[in-house]
């Protein structure tokens, strides 16, 4: 038996998972923000799981990124070298707002008072200019104690090519004040650019404590209960790792949660046939959109979460303000704007008579009749009209609107931005949303599926099943993974084969330790080898997937080939004559768990009538007008079962809009597949 | 059809500006030097078919409204009806393009259902173009020394690439490979426009479009105008200094302003500046138009993207042959009148707005360059960085600390392991400085320092213009400690200045200070825990705690010693 938990800011998902047949049971439970651990055993007792009959557990969890958001993390002391002092406080001095002459930049993780400088000094080389200087870094180690800092940052210029001087003040922390939990910068980035470097190192640290103190209670209560399987925690760079790296090395764990959505969807993507998918997680506040291609969820090796950058390899998962609280207010220019301020769960939306005075997603999706204020949540919450209406009244007077019209343009607004935020990781990469199905899930996310999916020229929609807990059931589906790079700079048409060789066997002996610890034989071992690349004088590289570790001069033009094509296809144009160098060398190394099958659903009868619950006025904004949609159960639908739009389709999390034209499928797995309508087709 | 509907426009106004960023993306992605893909010395913009503003992407700020004149310069020199699907036109004539002649503006018109519908336009620092000296000009007597001058040359007509424009620039530079490759990027991303904008035109159809631009354009003016009605009515005037021309280093440059604010306009007069100057100080006039909207966007609309209707209620005024007016031949390749140019506006509305605007921030983005050549190859380089300063302090709270002038808000340090890695440089040092920011209520943010010695004979150029006069406080705030270059210190020779090319031998070192923001308010009124907060964490000195905000700090215990605090604060 198999259980995941999705920790998030209000749920806590939990998905057990029998291997033997094939079924799944999933419930939520309410977050417990004060102690997190309790609401995972309170999932468990909801659910009625038996511990001991666990075989994995595998877990995602925000911990790590809401300490950073509300700035609760450890009291964290940077060392750098002598004379650089201010790389992590300065950053790199920039700022998004183009015109605020009053901008502030975000709290930095680290006071200035906590920045120490080292006597050490290498260059770009990784030469030695200035000695480590031990004595004097033992003393910055007894002033960061006094301070009473809980966790260390340490990032040494050029310690990217050269790690000693790193390692030799691990050393003296080592001896000096062991209780510190220190992190290194080389060990979670080999590349340059002292800031980012730092950033990720301060980020490791600031989290690690509380990742640690969390993971080893949850571990303890779990090991007391009888839990003798596997404990995995899913990583931000996609696939999973181990608790004991999780505890050394906690900045992986930055997107564990929204990444087990997009592990999910290229699961799904694989038994469904298919391999090209952009995932959507609407959520109460945000919106997560992340794109698998043939697949293999895309990788970014450096990322920015709260305006601090990271640069660890990382899905790139691309987050909007946008969800089912998100407020609607008019600007000063009369427009309607929605968003980015959320009404959150409390007090929420209007309709939740929780006290809320703003008109939200959720309200607007009530008066257009996207929703059933009888249905909402299987009924579990009461909503009230009247409230959103009387809300939704005073808006609509103050842009000259109906409220009808106000709610609809709320509706249109949100579905623009969603848009938007999916042409970013797909348009904006090079990648022809046609050529791509949308699958979404989270709270909301079905009922933006089709017209978003219209609006990009997407052919199809997917709702997969149990929408509200995808997260969850994407988390069973995982592999344990651990990345290795190392630079190694040399011109891809005069390629030595035999350093570069020797590189990827370095790095693999690195992988196969490392799953031979986490459990795995040889057998469930796979390597995946890939090349950083660029035209010589670049900065920026596109990483392509080598043919194998072993590479002789034969496969360069196949190499050259792929990577002129990538250049073409992410940015417009490629220079077939100019040189190209390799500057990275890149090793995935893979633990390859046995894949459990989802149970596939009964096939239906046909007579969809069975399934229909009633139908419902739903307003929409380009006839001006209400149109009746057929409502349906979707616990009633079986495989094979279709229905022509418009319609609704209703389940307790979630509810998928099909409008006119649309034609919804119901897939082997109970998968809701919506073919989309355009004026073309 | 009816009159759009506001829903509409704004599905349509997401888009431009999703395709402006992906613009910039590419830009940034496919570029081959520093100051694009590290530094973000480009502006880039995204506008319809009369030239006028839609949508741009975070970059050099001061680049941006700038570009609008030349796209409108260039534009009506080549003929709309000479524009072809295909096209791509080069500018670097500066009176139009507004920027010296290696800051290229590249343009592509776009065509969407057969008719010309709008332009993309990207202006990027380019390398080397035929200038006299690497690197950069400081001492320019005409246009002819500053670089190759191009009035939108069609390097592609009709999407075919014309190669012998290629080599023409490829001759004319000292460094051909990279100039070539940062062009292609710049092509490229232009390209990237052009598509995207084709493709939404052609989803709403031209006449949806045209509506939509139009109600962009009047929605950006409502928005300016409604900050402007909360604008007192009046007359306010100020001037300021910029060190010199770069030819006579004795004579400091001014820059008046008369800002007026009226019910429905915000006119802003720089007669009574600097004549014309000898060196290279003189702004083209789409410059002067330039910042001067930046500051006006900053004090109205600084919140939302920026439109051609956002400034509609300015009007500047600039006689045509001053400084702040330049003509041909004039040489203008410093440009730096222009950083200033914003603060001397922002200095004369402190007469009336003081409560709105901000305190003087470093007033300079104090760039450095280094050119020699490769110890190891032999091939040329340049690298350069841009230096933070402090903010002003303004009557809702401190100025940032180490943050890029107003002028250049995407723009970002050049990091000492990269500039280490490609130029022959040790950085030593890389800091704040403590005690820069003016003391105030609200403290001025500090400038900040980075040191340079040189590992192989070079070049070193400083492009820094505001040392001889401090930035100045508000509201009985103080003023800030103004930047300086300090070149060969403590050493017989060392020199404390601001603009200088000089060569420099091996383990020669080079200081750059960069300003700190003035202060806004009285020292004496500022709480002591935050003054202690200051001085624990170092922008504050202990000493100038006592001196100038009349708080003692027992450094023991990081406490406020309240008794002497008194004493100073009420003796």
């Amino acid at each position: 038996m198999r259980v995941s938990v999705d920790v998030g800011g209000t749920f806590t998902d939990v998905i057990v998972l029998d291997e033997s047949s094939g079924q799944i049971q999933l419930d939520k439970v309410a977050t417990t923000p004060a102690n997190p651990a309790q609401g995972v055993l309170d999932g468990f007792q909801k659910v009625g799981a038996q511990t001991e009959a666990f075989t994995y557990f595998v877990h995602g969890t925000t911990l790590g990124i809401n300490a950073m958001l509300t700035r609760t993390g450890a009291k964290v002391a940077f060392v750098t070298t002598k004379g650089f002092r201010d790389i992590y406080i300065l950053g790199r001095t920039d700022r998004e707002p183009m015109y605020d002459f009053k901008y502030k930049k975000p709290t930095t993780l680290v006071p200035r008072y906590l920045c120490f400088e080292v006597e050490e000094r290498l260059n770009y080389k990784g030469h030695v200019l200035s000695p480590f200087n031990r004595e004097q870094a033992a003393e910055v180690a007894r002033a960061i104690q006094a301070e009473g800092v809980e966790s260390v940052a340490v990032c040494f210029l050029h310690s990217y090519v050269n790690p000693d001087h790193e390692l030799a003040m691990a050393e003296v922390f080592a001896e000096v004040a062991p209780e510190l939990s220190v992190t290194l910068s080389h060990q979670l980035s080999r590349v340059y650019r002292e800031y980012e470097r730092s950033s990720t190192t301060v980020i490791d640290a600031y989290i690690k404590p509380i990742t640690r103190t969390y993971l080893t209670r949850l571990n303890d209560e779990l090991v007391a209960g009888g839990f003798g399987g596997n404990f995995l925690m899913t990583r931000s760079g996609g696939g999973a790792m181990t608790l004991e790296t999780a505890k050394e090395e906690p900045a992986h764990l930055v997107l564990s949660g929204p990444a087990g959505g997009v592990i999910g969807g290229a699961y799904l993507g694989a038994l469904i046939n298919e391999p090209n998918l952009i995932t959507v997680d609407m959520g109460g506040t945000s919106l997560d959109v992340s794109l698998i291609a043939d697949g293999s969820p895309t990788i970014e090796n450096e990322q920015v979460f709260q305006l601090l950058p990271i640069s660890i390899p990382t899905i790139d998962i691309h987050t909007i303000g946008a969800g089912g609280g998100s407020i609607a207010w008019v600007d000063e220019g009369g427009h309607l704007q929605v968003g980015p301020k959320s009404a959150g769960a409390d007090p929420g939306p209007v309709c939740y008579s929780k006290g809320g005075q703003d008109i939200t997603f959720t309200d607007a999706a009530l008066l257009v009749g996207y929703l059933d204020a009888e249905n909402f949540l299987g009924g579990e919450i009461d909503i009230s009209t009247a409230l959103a209406e009387e809300a939704g009244q005073k808006l609509a007077e103050r842009l000259g609107m109906s409220v009808l019209e106000m709610a609809a343009g709320v509706i249109s607004i949100s579905e623009a931005k969603m848009a938007g935020a999916v042409r970013v990781i797909s348009v904006e990469r090079g990648y022809h949303p046609k050529d791509f199905a949308l699958c979404t899930f989270g709270g909301g996310g079905a009922f933006v599926a089709a017209n978003i999916s219209r609006e990009l020229g997407i052919p199809r929609a997917i709702i997969p099943p149990g929408p509200g807990n995808f997260s969850a059931l994407g988390m069973l589906m995982v592999d344990v993974v651990h990345d290795y790079a190392r630079t190694h700079i040399t011109d891809l048409a005069e390629l030595d084969p035999v350093p570069v060789n020797a590189v990827f066997g370095e790095l693999a002996d690195g992988g196969r330790s490392a799953l031979q610890s986490d459990g795995f034989d040889t057998g469930s071992q796979q390597f995946l080898p890939s090349a950083e690349m660029r035209y010589r004088g670049q900065e920026h590289t596109v990483n392509i997937p080598l043919p194998g570790m072993s590479l002789s001069t034969d496969d360069i033009p196949e190499i050259t080939r792929r990577f002129h094509e990538a250049h073409e296809q992410q940015y417009g144009h490629s220079m077939l004559g100019d040189p190209i160098e390799i500057v990275t060398l890149r090793l995935r190394a893979v633990g390859v768990l046995p894949r459990p099958d989802l149970a596939k659903v009964a096939a239906g009868t046909g007579n969809i009538d069975a399934a229909r619950k009633g139908s419902r006025q739903v307003y929409l904004r380009e006839l001006g007008q209400h149109q009746e949609y057929q409502v349906y159960d979707r616990m009633k639908l079986g495989a094979g079962d279709r229905i022509e739009g418009p319609a609704i389709i209703e389940e307790p999390s979630s509810t998928t809009m099909v409008h006119r034209g649309d034609v919804l499928t119901v897939g082997e797995y109970g998968e809701l597949s919506i073919d989309i309508f355009t004026e073309e087709s | 059809m009816a009159k759009l509907d506001s829903i509409t426009v704004q599905v349509i106004h997401n888009y431009l500006l999703s395709a402006a960023r992906e613009m910039e993306r590419n830009l940034m992605r496919t570029s081959y030097s520093t100051v694009i893909y590290e530094i973000r010395d480009f502006g880039l913009g995204i506008y319809d078919d009369q030239c006028r503003l839609l949508a741009e992407a975070p970059g050099l700020a001061v680049f941006t409204r700038g570009n609008d004149y030349g796209l409108q310069k260039t534009v009506e020199f080549i003929g709309k009806e000479n524009m072809e699907p295909g096209d791509l036109l080069l500018t670097s004539y500066p009176y139009w393009s507004s920027a010296h002649p290696l800051d290229v503006l590249a343009i592509s018109p776009i065509f969407a259902l057969g008719e010309l519908v709008g332009y993309t336009a990207i202006k990027q620092h380019w390398l080397d173009l035929g200038q006299k000296d690497a690197g950069y000009i400081l001492d320019s007597v005409d246009v002819f020394q500053e670089g190759l001058l191009m009035p939108g040359v069609k390097i592609y007509k009709a999407g075919q690439l014309d190669q012998e424009i290629v080599n023409l620039l490829r001759f004319n530079s000292r460094m051909p490979d990279r100039i070539i490759g940062d062009m292609n990027a710049q092509i490229s991303a232009c390209r990237t426009g052009e598509r995207r904008i084709s493709e939404l035109v052609t989803r709403f159809g031209l006449e949806t479009f045209h509506e939509a631009i139009e109600a962009i354009f009047d929605h950006g003016e409502r928005l300016a105008r409604a900050r402007l009605a909360e604008l007192p009515n009046g007359t306010w005037e100020a001037e300021d200094w910029a060190d010199d021309d770069g030819i006579d280093h004795d004579t400091m440059l001014k820059l008046r302003v008369k800002v007026t604010i009226t019910d429905d306009e915000f006119i802003v007069d720089w007669s009574g500046s600097n004549p014309a100057t000898m060196g290279p100080m003189n702004l083209p006039i789409g410059l002067t138009e330039g910042v001067t909207g930046l500051a006006f966007k900053g004090i109205t609309t600084p919140d939302t993207p920026a439109n051609y209707g956002n400034y509609r209620p300015l009007k500047v005024i600039a006689p045509a042959g001053e400084m702040m007016h330049a003509i041909p031949p004039a040489p203008t390749f410093t440009v730096w009148a222009a950083l200033l140019a914003p603060e001397v506006i922002l200095k004369a509305l402190s007469r009336g707005l003081a409560d709105r605007v901000p305190a003087c921030s470093g007033g300079d983005v104090f760039d450095i360059m280094g050119v020699g050549l490769l110890p190891d190859s032999g091939l040329p380089w340049v690298e350069a960085t841009n230096e933070a300063v402090g903010f002003g302090a303004h009557a809702g709270g401190d100025g940032e600390d180490g943050i890029m002038h107003l002028t250049e808000p995407g723009c970002r340090n050049n990091p000492v392991e990269v500039l280490e890695t490609k130029a022959p440089w040790l950085i030593d040092t890389y800091r704040i400085r403590p005690d820069s920011g003016g003391p105030g209520l609200h403290r001025g943010g500090v400038g900040v320092m980075r040191s340079y010695r040189f590992l192989h004979p070079s070049g070193f150029l400083s492009l820094v213009k505001k040392t001889k006069s401090a930035p100045w406080g508000m509201n009985g705030g103080g003023d800030a400690a103004p930047g300086k270059v300090i070149v060969w210190p403590g050493t017989a020779k060392e020199e404390v200045t601001g603009a200088v090319n000089y060569p420099m031998a091996v383990e020669e070192v080079v200081e750059n200070y960069s300003g700190g923001g003035g202060g806004w308010g009285d020292p004496f009124q500022r709480d002591p825990q935050r003054v202690l907060a200051d001085v624990r964490d170092g922008y504050v000195s202990a000493q100038s705690a006592r001196e100038h905000y009349g708080v003692v700090i027992n450094a023991k215990d990081w406490t406020v010693n309240e008794t002497a605090t008194n004493d100073l604060r009420n003796g």
